[in-house]
This record gives C-alpha cells, sequence and structure tokens, in this order.
C-alpha cells in the first residue's frame, strides 16, 4: 500500500487490523521463515556459526500453520481494495518464490501444485470483489448517461 | 442487451487479453488432441491450429496489451482472468509433463506482470476508498 502522508499515524495502523491484511501478513511471514530455516540449515552444513540467531519453528510446524491459514483464508472474499491488493500481493510472492525456487533446488513451504492452486483460490476471491466494483462502475456510468452526464 | 450497455462492456484491453488466454487453450487443446492422435482414433474432432502461427500471435497480443495498464474494472478482470488461466496452465502442465504455450518461467513472469498491474489499478482505487472514508469522519464544516 502506498502510504498517504496526509493521513493520520491512527488511520494508517488501523488498517493493519483488517483481517484479510493480516492473514496475507502471516501468510508471508510464514514463508519467510520457512526460507529461512532452509537458509539456516544451510548455513550450519557449511560450517557457519550462528549462535544468537532465532531458531524458527521446524519445517513441519510452518507447513502445518500455513495449510490451515491458507485454507482457512484464501478462499474469504474480498472486502476492500485493501485486501484485494493484499491477495494479489501474496499471488505474486507465491509466483515469485516458484520462479526463484526451480533454479535453487530449495524446498518449498508447500508442493508447488498446492500452493498454485492456492495463488487459483486467492485471486477468484479478488475476482468476486472486482466483478462486484465492474457491475458498480457500469451502473454508474448508465445512471451518468441516462441522465445525460458526461462518462 | 441494449446498444448502450453492449457499449459499456465493450474493453479494447480485455479483448486482447482474453484473445491471448484463447490462443492459451488452443494450444492446450493441441496438446491433448495430440494425446488422443497418438494412442489412436480422433473421431471428427476438428484440426489444431499451426503451432508457430498461434504463438506468434499468442507473442503479438501480450507484447501489444501486457505491459499496458488497465483502467477500468473491466479490464482489470481480465487481467485476473488471465493470471488464474496461466496458473491454471503451471498446474496443469505439471500433471501432463507438458510445455504451455511459452513454457513455465515465463508463464510465471507473464503472471507477475499482470499482477503488477492489477496492482496498480487496485492501489489507486485503495487510495480512493482512503480517501473517502478521510472525507466522511472528517467534521462538517
Amino acid at each position: 500500500m502506498t502510504i498517504d502522508k496526509t493521513a493520520s499515524l491512527a488511520d494508517q495502523l488501523s488498517s493493519f487490523k483488517d483481517p484479510q491484511r493480516r492473514f496475507v501478513v502471516e501468510a508471508m511471514m510464514l514463508r519467510a521463515e520457512h526460507a529461512y530455516r532452509e537458509a539456516q540449515q544451510r548455513a550450519v552444513q557449511y560450517g557457519i556459526n550462528l549462535p544468537a540467531d532465532p531458531d524458527p519453528p521446524s519445517f513441519g510446524e510452518l507447513t502445518e500453520r500455513y495449510n490451515k491459514l491458507m485454507e482457512e483464508w484464501a478462499p474469504e472474499s474480498v472486502t476492500d481494495a485493501g485486501g484485494a491488493l493484499a491477495y494479489s500481493d501474496l499471488v505474486a510472492a507465491i509466483v515469485w518464490s516458484e520462479l526463484t525456487s526451480s533454479s535453487e533446488g530449495n524446498c518449498r513451504i508447500v508442493s508447488t501444485e498446492r500452493d498454485l492452486g492456492y495463488a487459483l483460490e486467492l485471486l477468484a476471491s479478488a475476482r468476486r470483489w472486482l466483478n462486484e466494483q465492474d457491475i458498480a462502475d457500469v451502473s454508474r456510468e448508465a445512471r451518468l448517461a441516462g441522465k445525460g452526464g458526461a462518462i | 442487451m441494449s446498444t448502450r450497455e453492449e457499449e459499456a462492456m465493450r474493453d479494447p484491453l480485455g479483448a486482447g487479453i482474453y484473445q491471448a488466454i484463447a490462443c492459451r487453450f488452443f494450444h492446450n487443446y493441441a496438446v491433448i488432441r495430440d494425446y488422443a492422435a497418438r494412442r489412436g482414433d480422433v473421431g471428427d474432432l476438428p484440426s489444431a491450429l499451426d503451432h508457430a502461427a498461434l504463438r506468434q500471435r499468442y507473442d503479438r497480443l501480450i507484447e501489444e496489451h501486457l505491459l499496458e495498464r488497465p483502467d477500468t474494472a473491466t479490464s482489470v478482470r481480465a487481467f485476473i482472468d488471465f493470471a488464474a488461466c496461466v496458473l491454471f496452465d503451471l498446474k496443469l502442465n505439471e500433471i501432463l509433463i507438458e510445455s504451455s504455450i511459452v513454457g513455465s518461467e515465463r508463464d510465471l513472469e507473464e503472471v507477475l506482470t499482470a499482477i503488477q498491474r492489477i496492482g496498480d489499478w487496485v492501489n489507486k482505487k485503495e487510495l480512493a476508498e482512503f480517501a473517502a472514508k478521510l472525507r466522511s469522519a472528517a467534521p462538517a464544516t
């Protein structure tokens, strides 16, 4: 989201309480933790000492949390532009990791097939919101045209 | 549908994107038809389109339309459908072990581009919603 400098801090922070955006942030965090754990494991394999670094949950735990979260939230209908933007950001993150992981051969939080399935569900949710926007735009234009106003 | 409604539905950018989706379907059709042909009779299934011509047409459509910024919900919906279609192709091709019309790496790049275009439009919409909320929350003068 582009930060509007004219808005108060409280207004801007309130957007982070939106459950759909929170879901996306949590999903991104789990993906990042998974990538971090993998990098940490690789570092240990190469004998790099990381004593002060935090120990993230196990791969299995991260996958379980991620699946639970996605199954609960991905089919949820988006209710505003912020939600649609957040969902599309998560789709981009899924696609980006797909694009980069194949060349590096690293492990994934869920299988490619499942991840793409989630991405499709996220897009379907955003599309439903967009449909409503489209209908609203068309009827507004029709109203304006009916009144003889400019479109 | 009235002429006015038909006029409201017109969307050249969306039309270009849907044409690209159609090319993808034609490619998939050719792949599956070939599966049938290798196993025996294809019955009266129509012939597949020439791959090179289809690919050329697809590339031209993508070059012309995918980088354009959609400015209506109708166009954005075409971009969402395009992204969904490519993701579906990626899943399908993983199952069939076949390549899509352009290959999986370009598929992923095209989804990312489509998502960026969608994001640009939704971001504007979000700012407008935010401004409307601020206006409605402001004390009346």
